[in-house]
C-alpha cells in the first residue's frame, strides 16, 4: 500500500514537471536517464558509501543452472520482458548467436544491442531473485 | 541463418514503426478547431471578462487536484487507456462546449477539459520514453523522438487554429466545436490500438516522507534556488495569462472571427520557435538576458496603451515568445541548481505554485477588467513581467559567480559497475576501464555476487528451451 502510494506520488511529481497552459505544452522537459539497476539499491549522497550497494544482492538458494525452480523463474521472467529485449536475450544467450548477426537482424547498432542485452539480463536477474529469494524455498 | 546485409541505422526500424500510430494519435488530438475562437464564442453566449476569469480560476483550482489521482491511474493501469479516457474527456468537453448556451454549462465544459489535461499531461512523454528504452536500450534518443512528437502536435494545433478561424468566419464559432468531434473520436481509437510499452518509467518508489523533507530543505536553504523557483512559477503564471486572457483584447477590439485563427497559430508557434531560439542564444551573457527581460514588460505595457489590432497581436506574440524562452531558461537554472534526487519534486512544486498563484491573479484580473477595461487590466501583465525581469536578472548575476561544483567520481562505484557488466563480458571495454572493473570485483562482495548471478542467468538461458518469435523482428515482407 505505502509502496504504491509512493510510486504514484513519484509518478505524479514527474507529470507535474511538465510546464503547460490550458491548451499548449512547452516543448522541453528534462528526463533523467533510467539506470539498469534501480537507484534505490544504492546509497545516496548523504550515506556512508554513496553509489555503493545499500544491501548486497542476496545469494540464491541454487548454483545449478538446470535447477527446476530457477528454470521456472527464468521462463516467467522472460515472458515479462519487452519484445525486443526478449528477442535479443534469447538470440544471444539462449541460442548463442553472435552480436553482429543479432544487431543486423533487428536493425540495431552494436551499442544499442549491448545496451538492450545489459538491461534484459539485469531485469531477468532481478525477477529471478524476487522469485527465488523472496517467494521461493528458504 | 544469414541476414541480408543492411545498414544499421541509428534509429532502429522497429522504433519508428512502433511510434508512428502514437504520433498520428497525438496529431489527431491536436486538431481542435474551437480553441482560437473560444473567447469569441464565450462572449456570444454571455461571458464577460470577469466570468472568463472565474472560469480560468476554477480551472486552475481543479487541475492540481486531478494531478495525483491521474498519476495513480497512469501507474496502476494501462497508459493507452489513460490516453483513451483523456480523449473521451476532450470529446465530452467539446460536445458540452458546443451545446452550451449559458455561462455555467460552459464552465462545466472547461472543467472537463481540465480532466483531459490532467490525464494526458506527461502520459505521452512517458510512453515515448519507454518505447525508446525498449527499442534502443537507452534513453539517448528520447529528446529527438519527443521533439518530433511535439512538432506533429504543434503543427496540428497551428493548422487547426487557422482552419478554425476560417470556419468561424464563414459559418459560426459554434460549428468549430462539432467539426472537432470526429477527429477526437479517431484519436481515441488510435491511442487504444497503440502497442503499449511494458516498462514503466516511474517504477522507482520513493521513500515519501524523506523525499518531501529533502525537497523542502533544498528549497528553503538555498536562497538562489528560491529565486529560481519563484521565477519559474511566475513565468508559468504569465504565459497562462497570455494564452487565457490575450484573446479578450481581440474581442474588445471587435476583431473579425477569421483573424483569431492566424493569431492563435502565431501564439502556439512561439512555443516551438522559443525552443529553437533558446538553443541558439547565449543566455549566459547578461546583456542578452537583460534585453529579453526588459522587452517582456515593454510588450505587456504596449497592451495597456494601444487600440490597434496589429500592435496587440504583435505584442502578445512577442510576449509569448519571450516567455517560452524564459521558461526553458528557468528550467535550465532549476536543473543546474537542484540535486537530481529532488529535481522532479522541485519542478513539480514550481508547477503547482504557478497554478496556485494564477488563481487569485485571474480573479483580480477579471474584477479589474470589469470595473475598468481589458486594456487597463494589461497592467497586471506588465507588473508580472516586471517581476519576472527582476528575478531573471537577479538569478543571472547571482548565478554567474558560482562555478560548476561537479567533482568527478574518484573510482568506479557499484552503481557504475552494473552498467558495464555486458561490455565487460563481451570484452569491448577500454583496457583501463577493464582493469578498474576487475579490481572492483576482487574487492566487492556485492558486485561479485551480482556478476555471478548474471552469469548464472546466462547459463540458465542456455539450458532453457527458448524460441524467437517467428516473423517478429526485421522488416518481414507483407507484415
Amino acid at each position: 500500500m505505502t509502496d504504491w502510494v509512493s510510486r504514484a506520488a513519484a509518478d505524479a511529481a514527474m507529470r507535474g514537471e511538465e510546464p503547460r497552459n490550458r491548451f499548449a505544452r512547452w516543448t522541453t522537459r528534462w528526463s533523467a536517464p533510467t539506470p539498469t539497476v534501480a537507484v534505490s539499491r544504492f546509497q545516496d549522497a548523504g550515506e556512508p558509501f554513496p553509489r555503493h550497494w545499500r544491501r548486497f544482492p542476496a545469494s540464491w538458494p541454487t548454483a545449478d543452472a538446470a535447477d527446476p525452480t530457477l528454470q521456472a523463474a527464468l521462463t516467467a521472467a522472460v515472458d515479462e520482458l519487452p519484445g525486443t529485449w526478449r528477442e535479443v536475450v534469447i538470440a544471444r544467450d539462449g541460442l548463442g548467436r553472435n552480436a553482429a548477426d543479432v544487431s543486423a537482424r533487428l536493425g540495431l547498432t552494436p551499442r544499442q544491442q549491448r545496451a538492450i542485452l545489459t538491461r534484459a539480463r539485469a531485469q531477468l536477474r532481478e525477477r529471478i531473485a524476487q522469485r527465488l529469494v523472496q517467494n521461493g524455498p528458504p | 541463418m544469414t541476414a541480408a546485409p543492411e545498414v544499421a541505422s541509428t534509429a532502429p526500424r522497429a522504433l519508428g514503426r512502433r511510434l508512428l500510430p502514437l504520433q498520428i494519435a497525438v496529431g489527431l488530438s491536436g486538431v481542435v478547431f474551437w480553441v482560437p475562437v473560444e473567447k469569441l464564442f464565450m462572449t456570444q453566449i454571455g461571458f464577460t471578462p470577469r466570468s472568463v476569469a472565474v472560469m480560468a480560476a476554477a480551472y486552475a483550482a481543479v487541475v492540481p487536484l486531478l494531478e495525483v489521482p491521474s498519476g495513480i491511474l497512469a501507474d496502476r493501469w494501462s497508459r493507452n487507456r489513460i490516453m483513451g479516457c483523456a480523449g473521451i474527456a476532450l470529446f465530452a468537453s467539446t460536445l458540452l462546449g458546443g451545446l452550451s448556451r449559458n455561462v455555467p454549462t460552459y464552465i462545466g465544459a472547461a472543467m472537463m477539459l481540465g480532466v483531459y489535461f490532467a490525464l494526458s499531461s506527461g502520459t505521452v512523454d512517458s510512453i515515448v520514453y519507454d518505447v525508446v528504452l525498449e527499442e534502443t536500450g537507452s534513453s539517448d534518443q528520447y529528446e529527438a523522438w519527443i521533439g518530433r512528437t511535439r512538432i506533429v502536435e504543434s503543427g496540428a494545433f497551428a493548422l487547426s487554429a487557422l482552419a478554425g478561424g476560417v470556419l468561424a468566419g464563414w459559418s459560426s464559432a459554434r460549428l468549430t466545436y462539432f467539426v472537432t468531434l470526429p477527429f477526437v473520436a479517431i484519436a481515441v481509437a488510435a491511442f487504444l490500438r497503440f502497442d503499449e510499452p511494458r516498462l514503466h518509467r516511474a517504477a522507482e518508489p520513493v521513500a515519501l516522507r524523506r523525499h518531501v523533507a529533502l525537497t523542502y530543505r533544498t528549497i528553503l536553504t538555498e536562497p538562489t534556488l528560491r529565486l529560481v523557483v519563484l521565477l519559474g512559477a511566475l513565468v508559468g503564471l504569465l504565459s497562462q495569462a497570455v494564452f487565457e486572457f490575450g484573446p479578450l483584447w481581440l474581442v474588445a477590439l471587435a476583431a473579425p472571427a477569421a483573424l483569431f485563427g492566424p493569431y492563435w497559430a502565431a501564439l502556439v508557434a512561439t512555443l516551438g520557435v522559443g525552443g529553437y531560439l533558446t538553443a541558439r542564444l547565449n543566455l549566459e551573457r547578461p546583456m542578452i538576458v537583460a534585453l529579453l527581460a526588459l522587452t517582456a514588460p515593454a510588450a505587456a505595457f504596449s497592451l495597456t496603451q494601444t487600440g490597434s489590432l496589429t500592435v496587440v497581436v504583435a505584442a502578445q506574440a512577442v510576449l509569448a515568445l519571450l516567455l517560452a524562452i524564459m521558461s526553458i531558461r528557468a528550467g535550465k537554472l532549476l536543473h543546474d541548481g537542484v540535486p537530481s534526487q529532488v529535481r522532479a519534486g522541485v519542478s513539480s512544486g514550481v508547477g503547482t505554485l504557478s497554478w496556485v498563484l494564477f488563481l487569485p491573479f485571474s480573479l483580480l484580473f477579471g474584477w479589474f477588467a470589469r470595473s475598468h477595461s481589458v486594456r487597463q487590466a494589461g497592467w497586471f501583465l506588465t507588473t508580472a513581467a516586471l517581476l519576472i525581469a527582476l528575478l531573471l536578472l537577479a538569478s543571472t548575476f547571482r548565478g554567474r559567480s558560482r562555478t560548476a561544483p561537479q567533482t568527478p567520481p574518484a573510482e568506479l562505484a557499484c552503481q557504475e559497475l552494473v552498467e558495464l557488466v555486458t561490455d565487460y563480458l563481451e570484452g569491448v571495454l577500454p583496457p583501463d576501464l577493464k582493469d578498474a572493473v576487475r579490481e572492483h570485483l576482487s574487492g566487492c562482495e556485492g558486485c561479485s555476487e551480482y556478476v555471478h548471478q548474471i552469469g548464472l542467468t546466462i547459463e540458465a538461458l542456455q539450458q532453457a528451451d527458448l524460441h524467437l518469435t517467428p516473423g517478429r523482428p526485421a522488416p518481414a515482407p507483407g507484415a
